[in-house]
């Protein structure tokens, strides 16, 4: 156990690290993806950029030092005000350049759940993470239950809430004339996705039927937007829902036999996978999200 | 056919004069609610305003020739910007003003349906009038299935959708701070509602919007009708028992293959005619949307 504690406390201080990097160095990379929209890659969560002639809408805004990054990327797309943001969930990562956008008067919307994140402390021990109620300028000023449509850019951009899984408030976003969509953190594109379990946020189910309900809403034509990784096809989600569905399996079956999480690490239900998929994030750590799935988690 | 066009235009023309005369003289009261609430009243449906830090929050917008009445009166409550606008279903005397609100910068909400009707022409079948299609600036640019909560002004407001109840559209916007309900054409206070069942508008909708409003009420509630002065849960629930009585009465004779005549002669309205008879809608007319929305619901 304690060298587990060890392992944990390694991968936490790596995740840290990788939270507070030098974001002077970061370079935002702008992928054009159709006609109309864009994606932004720096650090953090993949950024979706919807623009034309009735400005430019942002899903997620990855941290607050890279917002100027941001900004400069967009004006070399248009010359069009940012009007709207829509955050995915509520991760650091995802709604960090909020407050910047907010002041400069965009409307930032989000599912009810994020606000209600947003609002109070949130402690994650297995993403090391205490965040604190985020000032008001970075709150979505309006909420949906279930979705809302955007009519704009010669699209309908419906963001819409799916089942409790990587959080409790994750969003896809369809673009329905573009045929595109942006997952949020649901999907990570051939590597392990974090799955926020504690605090009653999600699960690996469902992450599982979150992506069970996305495959039948693509075709072999779709542009799928990761919240993590590049820019992928239908075929990349269907190869992430095997990993998922995997590691759901074998790791719910060692749960049931009592086995503890060290035993279910050591059982390496990754094992084909590690190679490809462990680079960006370190099985173990993906494993205990997973275990955690099916065992209540308890901070130690 | 060409004269016929030409009488058209004439009448078309004889009405825009007898509008703008109707506007002429109308004067937009302003009634505070509550700290940061206000209700405007004009000529059309019933505006609700949240002023405060956060900026301006309207529910419907009246007609387009009275805007700049409208906003002058904004004007005198803030002068923060108008930021957000919602329609509380799609009829012209809800959504008049939108291209004007549009245009000046306010982001346009409403539920999906209300988007889809004012996207195109559509019929008031029961006045054997046509509407739209809306343009592009008066459309609204976020539309919502459910429900969506503005966060402003110290107060959490809810639009909810109310299906198929006086249009497929409706949304009842709740502040819960402020104890505040503002019914959209789900409620007329002190006459017969309009039920638009050409737009898959329903008695039982009807009912059922009044009984959302008052499950989120209490006795200090103040709740603004599309329609009527301002009023309370009491009156909102009279109002809902109206609606069940006289459906019950209609549905009766429905069930029992009366005609629509009959149904008229039958006077199912009459216990109420006093108080809620006297209005926009006569009790035959009444009756005879009853009927057509019992009819539908067999």
């Amino acid at each position: 156990m304690k060298r587990l504690l060890v392992i944990v406390g390694v991968f936490i201080s790596g995740y840290a690290a990788a939270q507070a990097p030098n974001f002077d160095a970061v370079q935002i990379k702008s992928i054009k993806v159709a006609q109309n929209i864009y994606v932004l890659e720096g650090q953090g969560g993949n950024i979706g950029v919807s623009v034309g002639e009735d400005g430019v809408l942002l899903i997620d805004d990855q941290f607050a030092p890279l917002t100027a990054k941001h900004q400069e990327a967009i004006k070399a797309i248009t010359d069009k005000p940012v009007r709207f943001l829509i955050n995915t969930h509520y991760h650091r990562d995802h709604v960090g350049g909020n407050e910047n956008w907010g002041k400069a008067g965009v409307m930032i919307v989000a599912h009810d759940n994020v606000y209600k994140r947003m609002t109070t402390t949130q402690v994650v021990h297995l993403l090391n993470a205490n965040i604190p109620p985020y000032p008001k300028a970075a709150l979505p000023v309006m909420t949906y239950n279930d979705r809302v449509t955007y009519h704009i850019n010669g699209d309908e951009l419906t963001a819409y809430k799916v089942p409790r899984s990587h959080t409790d408030g994750d969003s896809m976003v369809r673009f329905r004339n573009a045929n595109v969509v942006h997952t949020g953190d649901v999907f990570a594109s051939g590597r392990y996705p974090v799955i926020d379990v504690e605090n009653n946020n999600g699960s690996v189910m469902g992450v599982l039927k979150a992506i069970d309900e996305l495959i039948p809403t693509l075709d072999d034509f779709t542009k799928v937007i990761p919240g993590h990784g590049p820019v992928s096809t239908k075929k990349d989600v269907i190869a992430y829902r095997k990993m998922i569905h995997t590691v759901a399996t074998r790791v719910e079956k060692l749960a049931k036999q009592g086995k503890t999480l060290e035993q279910v690490v050591a059982a390496k239900p990754l094992r084909e996978y590690d190679e490809e998929w462990g680079k960006f994030r370190k099985t173990d750590s993906f494993v205990e999200m997973v275990y955690y799935g099916f065992v209540p988690y308890k901070p130690k | 056919m060409k004269l016929a066009l030409v009488f058209l235009s004439m009448l078309f023309c004889m009405f825009a004069a007898a509008q703008s005369d109707r506007f002429d003289k109308v004067e937009i009261k302003t009634t505070r609610l509550t700290q940061n609430l206000y209700l405007l009243e004009g000529e059309g449906g019933n505006i609700g305003v949240s002023a405060g830090d956060d900026g301006v929050f309207v529910i419907d917008d009246q007609f387009a020739p009275l805007t700049a009445r409208i906003l002058a009166a904004i004007k005198a409550i803030s002068d923060k910007p108008v930021r957000f606008l919602i329609n509380t279903h799609w009829h012209f005397d809800h959504t008049g003003g939108n291209e004007n609100f549009g245009k000046a910068g306010a982001v346009i909400v409403a539920q999906d349906n209300v988007k889809k009707r004012l996207s195109t022409k559509t019929a008031i079948e029961f006045f054997k009038s046509a509407y739209g299609p809306t343009a592009a600036a008066g459309l609204p640019v976020i539309t919502f299935k459910d429900t969506v909560t503005f966060h402003l002004n110290g107060d959490e407001a809810t639009a909810i959708h109310v299906p198929n109840a006086h249009t497929d559209g409706d949304s009842i916007i709740h502040f819960r701070a402020g104890n505040v309900v503002h019914m959209g054409d789900t409620y007329f206070n002190g006459l017969y509602p309009f039920i638009d069942t050409g737009t898959n508008g329903s008695v039982k909708g009807m009912i059922a919007a009044a009984d959302r409003a008052l499950a989120i009420t209490d006795d200090t509630s103040k709740i603004i009708p599309g329609h009527g002065p301002l009023s309370n849960k009491a009156e909102l629930k009279a109002y809902r028992d109206m609606l069940a009585k006289v459906y019950a009465n209609v549905d009766a004779m429905v069930k029992a293959r009366k005609t629509l005549a009959q149904v008229i002669a039958a006077r199912p309205t009459k216990d109420y005619d006093a108080k809620w008879g006297n209005g926009f809608l006569k009790p035959d007319q009444f009756a005879e949307i009853v009927y057509a929305s019992a009819v539908k619901n067999r």
